[in-house]
Formats: C-alpha cells, structure tokens, sequence
C-alpha cells in the first residue's frame, strides 16, 4: 500500500487535528499573556506628591480593562484606539482593525521578501560551506555567519542606509535610503532584514550536512559509489531539509524583532514600527501583538504539517 | 571529516577577543581619556571658522578622540565605561536565567513527566512573541513617557535596574530551560546512564555524577551565547529608548523634555541612533561597533568551544579543568566549607577591625595634628582688622565648629555644628532658633536633626518646619555665653539648586543649622524663598572639619588644608569673620589660580576648556582688586570661584563669603557679568550684611549698580552699555506687565497670551514711550522677598529698577561721591548689619538732602515714568 493509504490518511487526519488543537491552545495561552501585558500600563496610578510622583497599582481597574478587552474580542472586533484628545478632554478613535489592515501588508511584503531571499541564498551557502574542501572558503563562511548574527541589526541597518545617502548625494540613485512607497522601497530593508535569516539558514544547513554526512546510510551511499553531488542532493538535503524547516519558527521570532528594527530606521510604518512607536494605546498594543502571535502560530503550524509530509520516518511509522 | 590536527581558529581568536573585552572592562576607567560624565556645553574654536564658539555635538578632534554626544561628553571615554556596565549588565541577566533554569532543566530531563511538559509549553508561551517585543510590551510602561504624566515616571535607578535585569531574565529563561532539559533527556538516554541506572544509583547522584559533569563544559558554551543573545536584547532594547536611566528627562523649554542618556552604558547611547544617524555618525558608530565587537568575539568563543567539544569530548582543556574541580570539591568538600567560614569570619573581623583602627586613626591625626593645623591657618588679609568695627564685632561673634563626614555613596553630610554664642542683645533669651534652609528648599526635608546639647547637656528640641527651636531651662540673660551643639545628618539633594549635586560633585550653600539673628524683631524666622535670596545671618567665626574619600576635594569658604588618613582624607578649614559656611565636595573640576597682591584666587572650572577658565579666573582677580581700590580692601586671602550646575530657571550665580558658585551653563556673554556681581557681594552681602529677607534691594539693587560700575570703569566697549540695556529691559517689562494685565481682563489662553508679549517685546517696545501702569500692580522695589510673584519681577524692579535709582541718583551727585559713599557706608555699617535707612542716611550725609526723594521716587512708588534725566 502507498504511503497515503485510506489507513494512513486517516491517521494522518487525526495527527494533523490533535496538532491544529495543540497550537490552537498554544495561542490562547500566548494572546491572554500578551493582553495581560499589554495592559499593564493603563493600570499605573500615579498620585503627586510634593514635588513629584508616587507609582501604585490598580488591580481593579487592571482586571476591569483586561476584561472590556476580552468582551470586545469576544464581539469580534479588535475595538478602538485613541489618536488624540479633544479640547474638552473627548477621545477621537480610529478602529484598530484599520491600523493592522494598512501596516500588516507592508510589514508581510519586506518579510516575503526577505524570507525568499534567505532561503535560496541561505540553503545554497550553506549546501556550498559543507562541500567544498577549500578551508579558506568554510573559515570565510563561519566568519560572515558569525558577524552577521552578531552585529545589532542597526548597526548594518544603519550602514547601509548611510551608504544609500552618500550614493544618493554623489548622484547614484541606487535604492531609496528611508520611507515607503512602491515596490523598490521595500528593496533595501528587505535585503537588510534578510541578512540575519540568510546566516540562520546557511548554518543550520551547513551544521545539519555536517551531522548528516557522518552517519551510516551516507557511508553506504558512499560505498555504493555515488557520487558526492548525488550524496548530498539525494540523500542528505532531504534529511537536511527537515532541520532547516524546523529553524522556521524561530527564524520567525528572530525576523519579528529585526522588522521593528528595520521597519523604525528605514521610516517604514509597517505593523512592528507602529507597535514599537505607539507609546500608550493598550487597544492597539494588543492588537498588534496578537497579530504577530497568530502569524507566528501559522508559520508554525505550517512547518508542523511540512514536516508530516516530508519526513520519511513519519510515514515509515505510518505505514 | 575534519581531523584533530587542524587549528581552531575561532577558539584562538575567540579567546583573545573576549580578553580584550575583559581587559577594557576592567581597567577601562583608567584607559579612558575623559570623564564620561563630563559635559562641554561650549567650545571655543578658532576664530577663523567664523563663529567663536560651537555648541555639541563637536566632530572628532584632539580635544575629543571620536567626537562628542549631544551633551558635550567624550563619545570614546563613555563607550569605554560602557563596556564594563553592559557586560555586567548582561552578564548577570545571563547568569540569572541560568541559575533559573539548570535545576529545573536536570529535573525536568531526568524525571520527564509533568515537569518535562510544563518546561516545554512554557517554552513554547515564551518563545512564541518575540523576546524584544514582550521585553518592550512590560518595559515601555517604566521608561517611555504616558501623556502629561511624562517625566516624571522616572523610577529610581535601583529600582530601574532591578525591574530591566528581572524582566529579561524571566523572558527567556523557559528557553534556557528547555535548552537543558532537551541535552539532560539526551544525555540520560546514553549507554553510561544506563549502566550507572543498573548500578543501583539514586536519581541524585546520577545526576551530580554523571549528568551534570558531562553537561558542564556545555554550560560554559551556553553562558557565553547567552550573554551574547542578551547583550544583543539590550541594544535593540536601547534602539527604542528602554535602558537603564532611561526615565531621566530634562525640561530644555516649557513643556518640551528630552530623554536623558545618563549613564555611560552602551544601550543607553543606542537610543541615540536614529536621531543622530544623519547629523552626527559618530556619535551613533562607536556604540554600535562596541556591541559588534562583545558579542562577536562572545559568538567566536563559544563557536570555538563547541568545535573543542566536538573534536574531543573527553579531553577538552575545560572538560579537564572542570572535572578536576569537581573531583577536588568532593575530596576536600568539608575542609572547604570549614575554610570558607573561616574566610568569612576573617573577612568580616577585618573589615570591621579596620573600620575600627580607621576611625582611631582619624581621632589621633584630630587630636595631634588638627590644633596645629587650624592654628596655622588664617585666612585673614593683613590690615583687615583696622576696620574700625572689626575689633567690636570679634568679640561679639559667634564662634561656629562644623565636624562631620561627607558620604558620596549616600550623598550624606553627618555630623555636628557647634557653637559659642553671646547674647549681645538687650533682652534675655529663653530659647534659640536656628534655620533649617535645606528644609525649606526641598519639600521632603533633607537635613534631620539627631540631638540638640545646650552647655553639654542634651535638652528637648522642637523642629517647625524648617525652623528649629531649642527652649533654654533657664533664660540667658544679655552678656551671658553658652555652647550649643546640634548633631544633623543631611542628604543633598539631586538639585540644580543653592545646595544640590550632580554627577562628580555636591555644593553645599545654605545647608547645616545656622544660628538665627535676634535683633529688635525679635528672632528673625524668615523662611527660605524659592524667588531671590532670604538668608540673614550674623558674622561669625568657623572652624570645620570635614572627611571625605580620598579621591575628593573640599572647597571651601576660609582656607583649608587636608591630612590624608588611610582612604580618607580630613580637610581642615578656618574662617576669619564670615557670614557664612559654604563648601563644595568635588572629583570633577579643574582649577586654575591667579595670585595677586597677597590674594589668591582660583577658579574651579567643568565643561569649559582651559583657556576659558583661565580667563573667567583672571576676571575675578582684576574684578577684586578693582573693588578692593575703590570700597575697601577685600579682607581674605583666598576667593573661590566653582562652577555648579544651576538649573536655567534657578540662580545664575550665588554668593557666599571667600566662595562663589558659578552656573556651569551660563551663556559665554553672561558670566562675565555674573562672576563681578558675585565678587561685589563679598562687599554688599558679606561686610554689611542686611536682612535679604525683609529688604532684598538693600543689598542686590547696591551689588549690581557696583558691578555696572566696574565694568563701566573698565571700559568694556559692550558692558558699558549695560546701563542703556537696564533701561530697555524695565521699560519692557512695565509694557509687558500692563498687557498681560489688560489681557486678564479679556482673557486669552496663556499661550496667545505668550505670543503677544514675545511679538511686542524688542525694539517696538523701546520706541514707544512706557505706557500707564494699571493700578494696584505697584511696581515698587522696596518690599519683603516673598512680595514678589516670580524670579522675572525680582529681576526686573531689584536688579534692573535698583541699578536705575542708583545712576539716577550719581548723575545729581558730583564726580567721585558715589565712591565716597560707598566707602562711608563700608565703614560704617562693615562686619554689621545694615537697613534701608541706613544706607539712604549715608548717602545723604555724603550727597546731600536732595537725594532722598529721589530714593523716595525710586523706591516706594510706582512711578513707571522714572527713567534717567
């Protein structure tokens, strides 16, 4: 019987449903954490007291907003945030949905970008790193990864946004150096973005072929005569891919932090610009941050159901 | 693949990195080239450029090896102080989460179960949003401004620190945790487990024994990451503006504050980045390369460390090290634990034996040294006792002994101020009051008194408010003496004010319980006022003894010298008859001195360069000599000028006897100005005191008219129009005023309002002739302190309107009298206490009746068409 057999499909199904509930709860957990730090500041009192403030808590008054939010949620909106105060002290809103509608596809289009970028380019440096027998190029390669992971993204961030100036005022228009517009405003912070995963990807490549080469069923492939292009496309990538497929959530978690870094010095008002910039609005806090929480649950599920399908052992228990 | 023999270059330039890293952290404070603190708010360029003068940032230079922040403060010597704080800082975040998470890690591994679960979903939770984003989402809510309520969320550092460490920490332990749990579950399935299982091994020895040495060299490659990751945090932490001091915030104009980088921290220099990427790249560069440079070299270590581990598990230099320290701990573990107590009873007996031996040596270098010390010093100028009041006022004066020790850890001044009094009066006392003016400074009362001994007897006391009232058993009779001694302890305050502190100094003016007068008033109880000056006080005669650590330096009113004892030194100053103890307790300024005619003057400068220090030095020695000609001689050897931070709304300048203190940050064309009119007060304020309570005019409205005078004396093409400048600036005042008054009655908002008086203020005011003030806004000078609304007012009627009578009144004199009658009023009202009258009486008998009704005019009405004839 082949490997999707109706046995198989159905145990499939129920493997792909108890993990769909698992995430599911995973992510009620993370959104109610979120929403119950997202709230924390509106619940400080600040009392004066001669010439300057006490700080208190007000538990009440936290649980009463933390439970508004959640009846709103509840009622299937994401509910109003403030973007200013009237004279006589009325708030002027703007439904939050709105805000997370206009920022989420920018924010979306530099991580697509990036991400492509760093899986070809990630895989491939990485495939190269482990094959190729010159020391030079490995020891180039463990140096590039390392610098890349360890350089503060604002540090290339800003580098490459000053180097953009200083071509612009020569008078090479190369990329825009800030702000968002067309298409090739997205180009520079996308490829700024994509450098840490690119690192990512090309080591957790080049680390897992490293493994992978060791063991037994790659000596016997060896000993059969393969040559080491078949060897590593064959048999290792596929084992490798597995690795690298799993990286994705963090590289996720990773990419996240970086795109607030990226989105604030490249003027990019995406949704982790806004999310970092917004400076009181719990209503918009929350609902960004859930919105990241549920894009990483998808990136995770994704990965999760990949897997289920491509590794070999999965359908070996399976059959 | 790859063989034994191959050099682990990462492991070998790793370790030299990190080296380099632990090397500029340790001994970074002594590499550095400046103070990290320090600003410059001005430098003085060549004169070519154009301008004179340029404000920070400052491009690299000689003066600035990578240029300056903002602020004005050396950008290498703060990333150099950087790299200790951040590595520390990160350092005990990482250590934190490894201490939460290595028990939990080995228990959840080893006994799987629900603990492996928890472990594993908490992971999960946390792992989920990005660390910097649920950093920042519990973060933010400390460090980032909310609306009106702002600035003044500054929680303090400690609890700063505390709240930024503990929040990272419990971000990112559960990963930790997990990280662990996965390597021990690993680890536990292993062959040598399941030997040591069939053994018969309990679950804690096999988890001392055999997992955790096997797990231990791992832990070291794990700790370097981790302080990496964090570190790595901390900057893009910083990025946002969310860094230790981070909720210090200045007021540069109404209503606009910035956020202060304060400490020399690397992530504090981050949030510096997009605001100054553009504008000044260096600035933002050095930061961000140092955190490159830690956390690469870190990543390159714990990379290097990992290939060592690979290549030979078993014989790793840290396997062995770490193995052979397990070993040695077993062996010897009770004779360990019994060495280490006796350590710590050593430790503890030594320090508080040398505590002890310190404070004897202290009390011997007092009991040998100090009389011989302070009967050498004196700090009188020869021929200062011909005054002819002089004789007359010694005897009667109060002989003060301020004794304590100054904290900087604590910024606490404990200690005693004694003193001998007399009662000159001719009423009998039955009780004695001395000001608290710190506590009337501040609203959360810095000064406390301990104890209070009349005649070495410890007697009730009754503090109200900043007054402090020590009733007598029985009356003290006129003639009578007594010894009163007060035990206080005060906390300077972190002001931009008359007794305040910054980073590397602490000035005290106004600060320890001073005797009130008693005169006809009775006891004068004025309180401190926030406008002008109220302090009223008899002359006197010091002696102190102030000890502060060794790397300090006191300047003080008098002459001082210290004795440096162990890591301590104990600075001896005397008095000769003062009004006043001022001191300021410094590791940061710069002096320079200027001796002249028996006369020493030094200027105690920051945040200025040499040249301007000299030159401001050399100010005051030409400004002191100019007055000693024209009033009386000065009557000290010695005058110091020291800068302190005053805030732009506070005092330019404040007066005390033989010590002046300088706002740092005065406009280079306004100190000149307020260096002469702080050394004419050592005539006007100190030698004839008056009530500046009561009559401020008699002394400020005097003071600033002889600074006009010397500056007209010298010549100073711009100076000497100072006197056109007063006119204008009344002038425009009254105007002002008269507006804002027409304007309460059909009210505008206080910012058109603002608009208004900003438009019509300059020159359209000085074409104009003054219009009619409104009634029952008297703008009159001679009144108490607290009659007046603001500092402007002060400035405007005392400062301003005083300096006009006083021309007004030389212009009817002839030629020279105005010098006559300072010198009769010098001598006749010096080393005492003068009144309005007095002064007006003086300069009748010198000018003649036809005087007083111009002082009349000038003083007591509001006659707005005053003005020079």
């Amino acid at each position: 019987m082949g490997p999707l057999g109706s046995g198989n499909l159905r145990r499939l199904g129920l493997r792909l449903i108890k993990l769909l509930v698992r995430k599911l709860t995973y992510l009620c957990i993370v959104a109610f954490s979120v929403i119950v730090f997202s709230f924390i500041p509106a619940a400080f009192v600040f009392t004066r007291t001669g010439s300057g403030f006490t700080m208190g808590f007000n538990w009440a008054k936290y649980w009463e907003a933390v439970g508004k939010y959640l009846e709103t949620l509840v009622s299937g909106s994401l509910g109003e945030a403030v973007r200013t105060w009237t004279r006589g002290g009325r708030p002027l809103t703007y439904p939050v949905a709105d805000a997370i509608e206009k920022a989420l596809p920018r924010s979306l289009t530099l991580l697509g970008i990036a991400l492509t970028i760093a899986i070809v380019a990630g895989v491939i440096i990485g495939l190269n790193g482990t094959h190729s027998k010159a020391r030079w190029y490995y020891g180039i390669l463990l140096g590039g990864v390392l610098a890349f992971i360890s350089a503060p993204d604002f540090l290339v961030a800003m580098l490459s946004q000053r180097a953009m100036i200083l071509l612009q005022s020569a008078g090479l228009k190369v990329l825009p150096p800030a702000g968002y517009g067309e298409l090739k405003y997205a180009f520079l912070p996308a490829i700024v973005l994509s450098l840490v995963p690119t690192a990512y990807i090309a080591r957790v490549t080049s680390v897992a072929l490293d493994g992978i080469l060791h063991t037994d069923y790659i000596r016997t492939a060896v000993a059969k005569g393969c040559s080491e292009r078949q060897v590593i496309y064959r048999h290792a990538l596929k084992n490798a891919a597995l690795q690298i497929i799993d990286s994705f959530p963090a590289l996720a978690s990773i990419s996240f932090s970086n795109l607030a870094i990226v989105e604030y010095i490249f003027y990019v008002p995406g949704a982790a610009y806004q999310l970092m910039v917004t400076r009181g609005d719990a209503y918009l806090t929350a609902g960004l941050a859930l919105c990241f929480a549920a894009i990483y649950f998808a990136v995770d599920l994704l990965v999760n159901i990949l897997r289920e399908f491509i590794d070999p052992r999965l359908k070996e228990v399976a059959t | 693949m790859r063989s034994g023999s191959r050099k682990n270059y990462p492991l070998f330039f790793g370790t030299i990195l990190v080296l380099s890293v632990l090397f500029i952290a340790i001994y970074g404070p002594e590499i550095a080239p400046r103070d990290p603190y320090m600003k410059v708010s001005l430098q003085v360029l060549n004169k070519v450029q154009g301008l004179p003068y340029q404000a920070p940032p400052y491009r690299p230079s000689a003066d600035f090896p990578l240029g300056s922040d903002d602020l004005g403060r050396d950008v290498l010597s703060r990333v150099i102080y950087g790299v200790r704080y951040t590595l520390i800082l990160g350092a005990a975040v990482a250590f934190l989460r490894l201490i939460l998470a290595i028990p939990l890690g080995l228990v959840a591994g080893w006994f799987r179960g629900w603990l492996e679960t928890l472990v594993r979903q908490l992971a999960a939770v946390f792992g989920a949003v990005p660390s910097l984003l649920l950093s920042f989402l519990i973060l933010r809510v400390m460090f980032v401004p909310t609306g009106r309520m702002g600035p003044n969320l500054s929680l303090t550092l400690e609890n700063s620190v505390m709240l930024y460490i503990g929040v990272l920490t419990l971000i990112e332990w559960p990963r930790v945790a997990e990280q662990i749990r996965a390597r021990v579950t690993e680890i536990s399935g292993q062959p040598f487990i399941e030997g040591a299982v069939a053994t018969g091994a309990g679950a804690g020895r096999i988890i001392f024994r055999h997992i955790l040495p096997q797990l231990g060299p791992e832990l070291v490659v794990m700790t370097a990451l981790e302080i990496s990751r964090v570190l790595l945090l901390v900057a893009q932490l910083g990025l946002f503006g969310i860094y230790i001091g981070g909720g210090v915030y200045e007021e540069i104009y109404p209503g606009e504050w910035i956020q202060l980088t304060f400490y020399p921290e690397l992530g504090s220099m981050a949030s510096d980045v997009r605001r100054y990427l553009n504008v000044a790249p260096w600035m933002v560069l050095p930061p961000a390369l140092a955190f490159f440079w830690i956390i690469g070299s870190l990543n390159l270590l714990a990379e290097g460390l990992r290939i060592r581990l690979q290549r030979f598990s078993e014989r790793t230099t840290i396997g062995w090290a770490w193995k052979s320290l397990v070993s040695f701990i077993k062996t010897h573990r009770r004779r360990l634990v019994l060495a280490a107590m006796a350590l710590g009873f050593l430790w503890i007996g030594y320090t508080g034996l040398a505590a002890v031996f310190h404070e004897r040596a202290v009390a011997r270098v007092d009991r040998t040294k100090g009389p011989e010390i302070l009967s050498r010093l004196d700090d009188r100028q020869p021929g200062a006792e011909k005054h002819p009041n002089y004789a007359r006022a010694a005897a009667r004066a109060p002989r003060y002994r301020i004794d304590g020790k100054f904290d900087p850890a604590q910024n606490r001044f404990s200690g005693f101020v004694r003193v001998d009094l007399t009662n000159t009066s001719g009423a009998g006392w039955r009780e004695i009051c001395f000001h608290l003016y710190p506590n009337g400074q501040r609203k959360d009362s810095p000064l406390t008194v301990v104890r209070v001994d009349v005649d070495g007897k410890e007697v009730p006391f009754e503090v109200q408010g900043e007054i402090l009232k020590a009733p007598l058993a029985k009356p003290m009779n006129p003639g009578e003496t007594l010894q009163a001694r007060v035990d206080f302890e005060v906390i300077v305050p972190p002001a931009s004010e008359r007794f305040g502190r910054n980073e590397f100094a602490a000035w005290f003016g106004n600060w320890y319980p001073i005797l009130a007068v008693f005169d006809d008033r009775g006891w004068n109880l004025d309180p401190y006022s926030a406008v002008n000056d109220a302090f009223y006080s008899d002359i006197a005669f010091y002696e102190a003894r102030v000890r502060v650590p060794g790397d300090y330096t006191v300047i003080a009113t008098g002459v001082g010298e210290p004795v440096t004892v162990g890591s301590e030194k104990v600075f001896y100053f005397r008095t000769d008859l003062v009004r006043d103890f001022a001191m300021v307790v410094t590791r940061g300024h710069t002096k320079k001195s200027v001796y002249f005619r028996g006369k020493q003057i030094n200027y105690y400068g920051y945040g200025k360069t040499q040249s301007q220090i000299f030159e401001a030095a050399n100010l005051a020695a030409n400004s002191l000599e100019y007055l000693s000609e024209a009033i009386g001689e000065y009557p000290y050897k010695e005058l110091d000028l020291v800068d302190v931070d005053f805030s732009p709304r506070g005092p330019s300048g404040m007066e005390y006897p033989g010590i002046v203190f300088i706002g740092a940050r005065l406009h280079p064309g306004w100190a000149p100005r307020v260096i002469v009119h702080e050394i004419a007060h050592q005539w006007w304020y100190n030698i004839v005191h008056s009530n500046q309570a009561q009559e401020p005019w008699v002394d400020e409205s005097l003071t600033n008219y002889t600074t006009t005078m010397y500056f007209q004396a010298q010549n100073w093409s711009q100076e000497s129009r100072y006197l056109g400048y007063m006119e204008d600036r009344y002038r425009s005042y009254i105007r002002q005023e008269s507006l804002k008054k027409a304007a309460s009655e059909a009210p505008l908002r206080d910012w058109e309002l603002d608009q208004v008086v900003l438009s019509l203020s300059g020159r359209q005011v000085r074409r104009d002739p003054a219009p009619k003030p409104p009634e029952n806004w008297p703008y009159i000078i001679a009144k108490p302190v607290y009659e007046f609304r603001d500092g402007r007012e002060v400035s405007s009627l005392v400062y301003t309107k005083g300096v006009l009578m006083f021309e007004d009144i030389r212009r009817q004199l002839v030629a020279g009298q105005m010098l006559n009658f300072m010198q009769e009023y010098y001598r006749r009202y010096g080393y005492g206490a003068a009144r309005g009258t007095d002064l007006i009486d003086t300069m009748v008998r010198v000018g003649g009746t036809k005087v007083r009704p111009i002082f009349d005019r000038w003083l007591y009405t509001d006659d707005t068409d005053a003005s020079l004839r």
